[in-house]
């Protein structure tokens, strides 16, 4: 459970750093762009499928995010106006389901990637490998799937963090 | 079909992030129709939701946002504002409806304004008589301006979405948004009246004068978004990073607030809160594969004739529609929900597409303020420490203005669509 | 796909089968009207047993999705763009070289060369049986500001393209200012003078209406636009040696329908524009013989097959 908690921490720290560096990347790259083109009269073809990119990276690692610190938007009227142990079976539940689905979308983005079409993949401005974009899937999904793993844990033993 | 749509509903009721919630109907909609093959393509598609321009424009926007606020950007223009209007009668009503409007020029996002000038504006016309719960209200309903006046989340998603030009959008957003604007200071001068408001001194020329010259970095800003719009010098991706910069250069060389050692919690907030709506969006691509692959809109399309070959009596059916979706739903969630639904059907109708997305976006904003799901008053209400039940009566009057005008902007898409066909000359 | 759901494609028992069909554009689009040509040669061939249920713009994915949807076989039939399929399949490249066609029925022509049939053949190892090419209108330029009689007068425009390798390589060679924009903000950014032209087919022009905003239309048949069109493998495999003869021939009477329409439609929308007061010259591609050459040595130098397409064209 210790352990779990930590794992967690350390994927949470590591996807700042990634996020921040993209947000950074998507900045500089699209401003150039604009620099470039105006000023210079000489457009640059790498800034937007740079800046792309790094949105996709951006969108599931900080997707991971998210979910670690429960602000993805939810419905949650329903299950904050409910009380004691039927709250509680219902939180397990859908961390449950929500490990389940996670669990199995890694599990797809992996056979996904071992098809033997992905390498000849290259985008269409600067023939990049597809697969670098392609690789935000799997690597966020198992940062997700770690946090959701501890926040399932912890709803099913709540009291733990007492001790 | 059945067991699917039952699982969306009971899924999205025990709390599960809207987002997964997409991706789970899916998944369970691809087991029931044994159609398994299909999955081993998901990870692709939800790839590609991501693969669009237009999409940039949402980390790009947040951030010139964050750095507005941490560059002491948005503090002055609120300053600005009330050395013009403050001396009037519920002056500094005005200066929230003023404020609101200049920040909205900058912001895109009705939440994340309304925290924003809950935290001032509230406290301030507090100190000067009003009532709370007005105060409160005022301050809520005017971030509803947020996503109308260009830029706008909303719009940017819409356009992504349907394939309409995002710069259209914004373009079609300016009237509505001076027009939401009026009806809230008519509204606030009846209240005003009836209730004797105070008046602030009028600003001397020269605290005018030193107003203005403290806040011109700031208001760069909104000038470069309109005109860099308005013109179409940049496309609205662009004039979001070039926004950003500005807004970066003035916090850290004007006003010297933005340190150094703020910049990475800048950036992290501003990613978290791409992600959140980005991460709906990829999820929603497969989602709305799934609907396609159903024929799902299809099948409305031609209930929906079956109903009525009326385009107002159709556009009246989706506002009340989209009113009832709103008191539950966020407003992005809803929106990247529906654009596959709803777009498909305008053609039938001869419904113009900018006219239609302008309409769905201030309906759906005005969500955030209805109960009983509303982030914007839960927002507003948890800052302002007042009761959801005290806030909801005392916005109410302005939810009322904000759907006249969604009457109004329904029945005259004129106002929606004359500026972009001017600019568009 | 080869599921036995009703109305998701794949077969029945009794061996029929309504085949799912997906592509990018519109449905004005010769592509749309194409496949629906398909739909209906299919049904009269096989009695009704086979018929086709499209689902058009992209309403089923881009097309990376829908490759992978056909290798898959979720999807039994795809209008690929050329421009696409050739960031996975080098030898596709051939029909953007430079210059190469003087109009839409020299580029047709090429369809059924032994050159074609080989990338066709290609495909295979993707999970895709490359069955035909069909095309849309040639490539020309449109600009806001004078014709185009040579590299010179093109110089550090910026020129809205397509993103693919070859089209990249013969702009950037020209030294105009390529730039790759969606579609959806062309029309505005050309108004605005965001971007100077475009790289454009004449259906596009006249159904977008971007001559509103830029009025000069140098005819250059710089490159052709096809599309490929593809069956998934794992669906295709799994059909009677007569089924898939039906199948073959079927979709070359929609493609020998549909060639015919777009050099037509390329001749009409000629005219339609003409008569919007659309400004319209053609070019002698002489100037632009260097750039071509560096064009076609590059890619020949990848490819065998695009060094034979380019001597068979010639
Ligand atoms: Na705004
Ligand atoms: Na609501």
């Amino acid at each position: 459970m210790k352990f779990i908690e930590n794992v967690s921490e350390l994927v949470y720290k590591i996807e700042k750093g990634i996020v921040a560096f993209l947000c950074s990347i998507i900045l500089i790259s699209l401003t150039l762009g604009v620099i470039f083109r105006y000023v210079l009269s000489a457009p640059l073809t790498w800034p937007n499928e740079t800046a792309i990119f790094s949105l996709a990276w951006l969108t599931f690692v900080g997707g991971s995010m998210t979910i670690k610190t429960s602000t993805a938007p939810t419905i949650d009227i329903i299950v904050e106006n409910l009380r004691g142990r039927l709250k509680h079976v219902i939180n397990v539940i859908g961390y449950l389901l929500m490990f389940l689905f996670v669990s199995y979308i890694f599990y797809l983005s992996i056979n996904w990637l071992s098809s033997p079409n992905i390498l000849i993949q290259r985008s269409g401005s600067m023939e990049l490998p597809m697969i670098i974009p392609y690789l935000s899937i799997p690597v966020s999904f198992l940062f997700m799937l770690i946090h959701v793993l501890e926040l399932l844990l912890h709803s099913i033993f709540p009291n733990k963090e007492v001790e | 079909m059945a067991i699917t749509i039952t699982a969306f509903i009971v899924l999205l009721l025990i709390k599960i992030p809207i987002a997964l919630v997409l991706g789970m109907t899916t998944v369970i909609y691809i087991w029931v129709t044994g159609n398994i093959g299909i999955l081993t393509t998901l990870p692709q598609r939800l790839y590609s939701g991501m693969e669009n321009y237009g999409l940039l424009a949402i980390p790009l926007f947040m951030l010139a946002g964050e750095l507005m606020n941490s560059g002491g950007l948005t503090k002055r223009l609120v300053g600005f504002a009330q050395t013009v209007v403050g001396h009037f009668r519920g002056g500094l009503a005005y200066v929230n409806i003023l404020a609101n409007m200049m920040l909205a020029s900058i912001i895109g996002s009705a939440s994340a304004q309304i925290a924003m000038m809950s935290r001032t504006m509230v406290p301030a016309m507090e100190k000067e008589g009003y009532s709370r719960d007005f105060s409160t209200a005022t301050t809520a309903s005017a971030g509803l301006l947020g996503p109308i006046i260009p830029p706008s989340m909303l719009f940017i998603i819409y356009g992504v979405g349907s394939g309409v030009s995002i710069g259209e959008m914004f373009l079609a957003g300016v009237l509505p948004g001076i027009l939401l604007s009026l009806t809230f200071i008519i509204l606030i001068a009846l209240i005003g009246m009836k209730q004797k408001w105070p008046t602030h001194d009028r600003a001397k020329i020269m605290e005018v004068a030193r107003s203005f010259t403290t806040v011109i970095p700031a208001l760069l800003v909104p000038l470069i978004i309109i005109v860099g719009v308005i013109s179409g010098a940049f496309t609205p991706t662009e004039s979001a990073a070039i926004a950003s910069v500005v807004a970066l250069i003035s916090g850290f060389f004007f006003y010297r607030e933005i340190k150094l050692k703020d910049t990475p919690s800048i950036l992290v907030n501003t990613a978290k809160t791409t992600a959140m709506i980005t991460l709906l969006i990829a999820m929603a691509n497969i989602f709305g594969w799934m609907l396609s692959f159903e024929q799902v809109p299809q099948t409305i399309a031609s209930w929906m004739a079956s109903l009525t070959e009326n385009p107002l009596i159709f556009l009246l059916l989706v506002n009340l529609f989209l009113l009832f979706v709103g008191m539950f739903m966020d407003g992005i969630a809803a929106l990247v929900i529906l654009i596959p639904i709803f777009t498909p059907l305008l053609v039938t109708y001869g419904i113009d597409p900018i006219h239609f997305g302008v309409i769905m976006c201030i309906n759906l904003a005005a969500g955030l303020l209805t109960p009983p799901v509303g982030s914007g008053i839960y927002i507003a209400s948890s800052l302002a420490n007042i009761s959801i039940g005290q806030l909801t009566r005392a916005i109410l009057p302005f939810l009322l203005v904000t759907y006249v005008v969604l009457v109004i902007l329904t029945y005259v898409p004129d106002i929606v669509l004359w500026l972009p066909a001017v600019i568009g000359e | 796909g080869g599921s036995e759901t009703s109305g998701s494609g794949g077969a029945s028992e009794d061996g029929t089968y309504t085949f799912k069909v997906s592509h990018v554009v519109q449905e004005s689009h010769i592509w749309h009207k194409t496949a629906e040509k398909f739909d209906g040669e299919l049904q009269a061939a096989s009695d009704g047993r086979m018929s086709l249920e499209i689902y058009p713009a992209s309403q089923l994915g881009l097309e990376q999705d829908m490759v992978q949807q056909m290798e898959s076989g979720s999807i039994d039939f795809g209008f690929l763009t050329n421009a696409y399929m050739s960031t996975r399949e080098d030898s596709l490249n051939a029909w953007f070289m430079p210059f190469l066609f003087s109009d839409l029925a020299e580029a047709a022509e090429m369809r059924n060369s032994e050159e074609a049939r080989e990338m066709l053949a290609s495909l295979e190892s993707q999970g895709l049986v490359g069955l035909d090419f069909g095309f849309a209108g040639n490539r020309h330029i449109l600009l806001k500001e004078g014709f185009v009689q040579s590299p010179e007068d093109i110089k550090g425009k910026k020129v809205r393209i397509i993103g693919s390798p070859a089209f990249q390589s013969f702009w950037d060679k020209t030294s105009a200012g390529p730039t790759a924009m969606p579609l959806s903000e062309v029309y505005t950014s050309l108004q605005t003078g965001v971007i100077d032209g475009m790289d454009i087919d004449l259906d596009a022009l006249v159904t977008e209406k971007y001559y509103e905003n830029a009025e000069y239309l140098t005819l250059t048949n710089h490159a052709t636009f096809p599309t490929v069109i593809a069956m998934s493998k794992q669906v295709f495999d799994g059909l009677s040696d007569e089924d898939q003869e039906i199948i073959q021939t079927s979709l070359e009477k929609a493609v020998d329908w549909g060639v015919e329409e777009a050099i037509q439609r390329e001749e009409t929308n000629l005219e339609k524009l003409k008569e919007e007061g659309v400004l319209v010259k053609e070019l002698d591609g002489s100037a632009f013989e260097d750039v071509s050459n560096e064009v076609r040595d590059e890619f020949s130098a990848e490819s065998e097959i695009i060094k034979n397409f380019i001597e068979t064209a010639e």
